[in-house]
């Protein structure tokens, strides 16, 4: 068998096994009823449109159970196995361990795919459904109309799978040398708040007052990190009228691409020496 | 030509220790530790072999080593005449490893078409392959459950099923009927009897040495690390200075009969008792279906 | 070893991914509304933490806000100013948030930090102005950042003007009309200004700031030759015509 059909075979029963769990169906179903609690909470909103406030409920929603599923599941489908010997079993098969590591990588990422494209779904439907009535509500004031793009929905939802890609790639990195679960889980979600935060160090070293050695060691830390931020675009896909430039666009893929790539890469580093 | 190919391939080990040792560097000074001490011993083709040992005796190194999950500091494995570390020879294994938890939202059936995919079984014969494996092992009533659904005995059944699903030339079982009762224990015993009538090469470990007993044709027993010895059952275990005689009934051996016996013949008879049966076989006898 | 290979390879992953993302962050960067270094030094605290999670930012500066109301009930301003700070800094682009703590900042700190002292009958009047004072600049300095990060927002501008003139007027009276006029020339300057920013321009400058007349002219008849639409030009010749006493021709 060629090792495309294992990896794709690995993929395939991760993906299977990750879906059927229960924890996957409970962070689609909170992601999703959050979406639709939100509808009922926009009296909170102060000074912004009500759509705004719903899709901001939602970018939110995606990122952080998507989050929590990403580490979660990356932890559980590849440290686990280890851990519970499941993966001596693979393992004393014809299966490399990079064909091993790499079809759990892509299993998760599908299943992360799966998540994004049915929080998405929600997410467009209650925008949908509301930007009827603000829309009605805005023609009778006379007021601009809202703007809405569903195309920007699907770029989104392209976006947050890489995001989410690159933290599961980083999760399975950490996890391939990791000892124990916990340390796995935290090292995973401090990893990602630095990537989240990465721009701030950017700016930090690009800043004139900050001194020599604190800005050429911010520098090259934000060359180590990637900047997670760079996904988070929810509100200039979906609700700006112009969004962004295709250039953007596929830069931002291909940044994502290459982190993803790496990362893998390092998690691969690790596991092909470590004793199991 | 096929059977001289088949006749030369029976006389290569199915696995070839030499001196092999094993170190871990544990903890952060990275103190070494020798789990496996210049160990050599063989398995032939086709024989059921016992690797016996107390925990920590190295016995799990050892099997790690044989299925190259972990490279060994020196020394060398072989495997039907090839490196363990070479990928292409693990198609012909088939393993067991102690205690495992499979995927449990998986059906039985399909986390065994799963392995057989993974162990390179051509697509058009996964059906029968499967379906053989869960045959050998009685699992094919529990078939369309889900995993998390079994009991452990049925989970280690479950396990030798993966382990054979693609017709392995050696299988090797790390405690295979740890924590299951007599029944089960049995049933595994019997399957892994029906590998042999196959020609497999089976490599067991276990606690269980009654079992052992029952089952191998050949063993070797390791002690922190090393190997303390090798061989067959009757080449280990028979007291070569002692001899057993099994007395019929209705003889009255008394001890004045025993001290005549040792005056008049010199045959010395140290201790005089009746037989029984061991507890598993009257349990198999009186509670087996 | 494993460990300098591995961040060897996290070097070249940056090195490779650097210019990909420069082209990206140049464009989300301005649209993302992230947080400044200076802001999260400001408001360091969880709520950055959760807020930097990708989303909820509009929920949870709509949290802060209703701590930052609770703490105004209470007359703290220093918990007030905290929670207003995150609510400004997890939702830079809300300016009803920007709006309101400039308000609390110049009108109501001022009051409370009076009574605290002993009230409007117990502090001098000088102490009074000094602290009336000091709550403009430091209103005007929260302004003067969110213009730093948005710089052609009319609103800002026009909120700034119109603190001042308020301000000015009600507790000085020495009304700094040069200064409001200068904030709504800069806010008649920015793309999208509302109108009434260049009649409060005018009327200001016409009633009240002689020496910058003859600016606000030439500016306004640039305004109405660029009006789009003869309703525009109307409003243009409008202002002129009622503040610098120039009828339009034609």
């Amino acid at each position: 068998m060629s090792f495309l059909k294992k990896i794709f075979w690995i993929a395939r029963n991760t993906f299977t096994e990750a879906a059927r769990q229960k924890f996957f169906s409970f962070l689609v179903l909170l992601g999703g009823g959050l979406m639709c609690v939100s509808l009922s909470l926009t009296h909170f909103d102060f000074g912004d449109s009500e759509l705004k406030f719903i899709a901001d409920f939602g970018f939110g929603g995606i990122f952080l159970f998507g989050s929590v599923l990403s580490v979660v599941t990356s932890v559980q489908l590849f440290f686990t196995e280890i851990e519970n010997r499941t993966a001596l079993t693979m393992l004393a098969k014809p299966v490399r361990r990079g064909e091993f590591l790499f079809g759990k990588f892509l299993g998760v990422w599908l299943l992360l795919g799966v998540f994004v494209v049915l929080m998405c779904g929600v997410l467009a439907a209650v925008l949908a459904w509301r930007a009827g009535t603000v829309a009605e509500i805005a023609m009778a004031r006379g007021l601009p109309m809202p703007v809405l793009n569903f195309d920007g929905i699907a770029v989104f939802a392209v976006f947050q799978w890489v995001r989410l890609g690159i933290v599961a790639a980083m999760t399975i990195a950490v996890a391939s040398f990791a000892q124990t679960y916990l340390y796995a889980v935290v090292v995973s979600f401090v990893a990602l708040l630095i990537g989240q935060l990465q721009y701030v160090l950017a700016d930090f070293a690009s800043e004139g007052k900050s001194q020599i050695w604190t800005k050429t060691l911010a520098e090259a830390a934000t060359k180590f990190i990637p900047n997670l931020q760079l996904f988070n675009v929810g509100e200039a896909l979906v609700l700006a009228p112009d969004g962004l430039s295709c250039g953007a666009i596929w830069s931002a893929l291909a940044y994502g691409m290459i982190w993803i790539a790496a990362l893998v890469f390092i998690g691969l580093w690790f596991f092909r020496s470590r004793e199991i | 030509m096929k059977s001289t190919n088949s006749e030369k391939e029976n006389k290569i080990p199915a696995i070839e220790i030499e001196n092999l040792t094993k170190d871990f560097r544990v903890g952060m000074r990275g103190v070494k530790l020798r789990a496996v001490d210049n160990v050599s011993f063989s398995v032939n083709s086709g024989e059921i072999f016992g690797l016996l040992g107390p925990n920590g005796s190295g016995k799990s190194t050892t099997l790690k080593i044989i299925l190259g999950l972990l490279r060994p500091t020196s020394g060398e494995c072989r495997i039907f005449g090839k490196k363990s570390s070479d990928i292409s020879v693990r198609s012909r294994i088939g393993f067991l490893p102690e205690a495992p938890y499979f995927y449990g939202y998986l059906t039985g059936r399909e986390l065994v078409k799963y392995y057989a995919r993974m162990s390179g079984v051509p697509s058009q014969k996964i059906e029968d392959a499967t379906e053989d494996a869960l045959a050998l092992t009685g699992m094919t009533a529990a078939a369309a459950r889900r995993v998390k659904t079994y009991s452990k005995g049925m989970l280690q059944r479950i396990g030798v099923a993966q382990a054979v699903v693609h017709n392995p030339d050696l299988v090797i079982l790390d405690e295979p009927t740890a924590g299951i009762d007599p029944i089960g224990s049995a049933e595994i015993g019997d399957a892994i009897r029906v590998m042999k009538s196959r020609g497999k090469t089976v490599v067991l470990c276990s606690h269980l040495l009654g079992q052992i007993e029952e089952l191998c044709d050949r063993v070797a027993i390791m002690n922190r690390g090393k190997l303390a010895v090798a061989g067959t059952l009757d080449e280990v275990l028979t007291q070569r200075d002692k001899q057993l005689a099994v007395i019929g009934p209705g003889t009255p051996l008394t001890p004045e009969l025993c001290a005549e016996l040792r005056e008049r013949y010199g045959i010395y008879i140290e201790d005089v008792s009746q037989p029984r049966i061991s507890l598993e076989k009257y349990f198999l006898k009186n509670l087996k279906k | 070893m494993r460990f300098g290979a591995a961040i060897l390879c996290l070097g070249i992953a940056g090195a490779l991914s650097f210019p990909f993302g420069e082209i990206a962050w140049k464009e989300v960067r301005e649209r993302v509304g992230t947080f400044s270094p200076e802001a999260l030094e400001r408001s360091a605290g969880t709520g950055i933490a959760l807020g930097t999670l990708g989303g909820f930012r509009t929920v949870l500066a709509d949290i802060a806000w209703l701590r930052a109301f609770h703490f105004w009930g209470k007359r703290d301003p220093v918990d007030c100013m905290k929670y207003c700070d995150l609510a400004m800094t997890l939702a830079p682009e809300q300016l009803f948030f920007l709006e309101n703590t400039a308000n609390y900042v110049a009108f109501e700190f001022p009051v409370w930090e009076i009574r605290k002292r002993g009230g409007f009958l117990q502090v001098p009047e000088n102490v009074q102005r000094e602290i009336h004072k000091k709550a403009l600049a430091e209103a005007l300095e929260i302004l003067h950042r969110a213009s730093l990060a948005d710089p052609e927002n009319p609103q800002i501008y026009i909120l700034a003007a119109q603190l001042t003139a308020i301000k000015t007027d009600r507790i000085y009276g020495v009304p700094d009309y040069a200064k409001s006029a200068a904030y709504y020339r800069r806010a008649c300057e920015c793309p999208g200004a509302p109108l009434f920013a260049f009649a409060s321009y005018a009327r200001f400058v016409g009633e009240h700031v002689p020496a910058e007349r003859a600016s606000a002219k030439v500016f306004l008849e640039a305004c109405r030759e660029r009006a789009e639409t003869p309703a525009r030009k109307h409003f243009f010749s409008e202002l002129l015509t009622e503040y610098f006493a120039s009828p339009a021709n034609g």
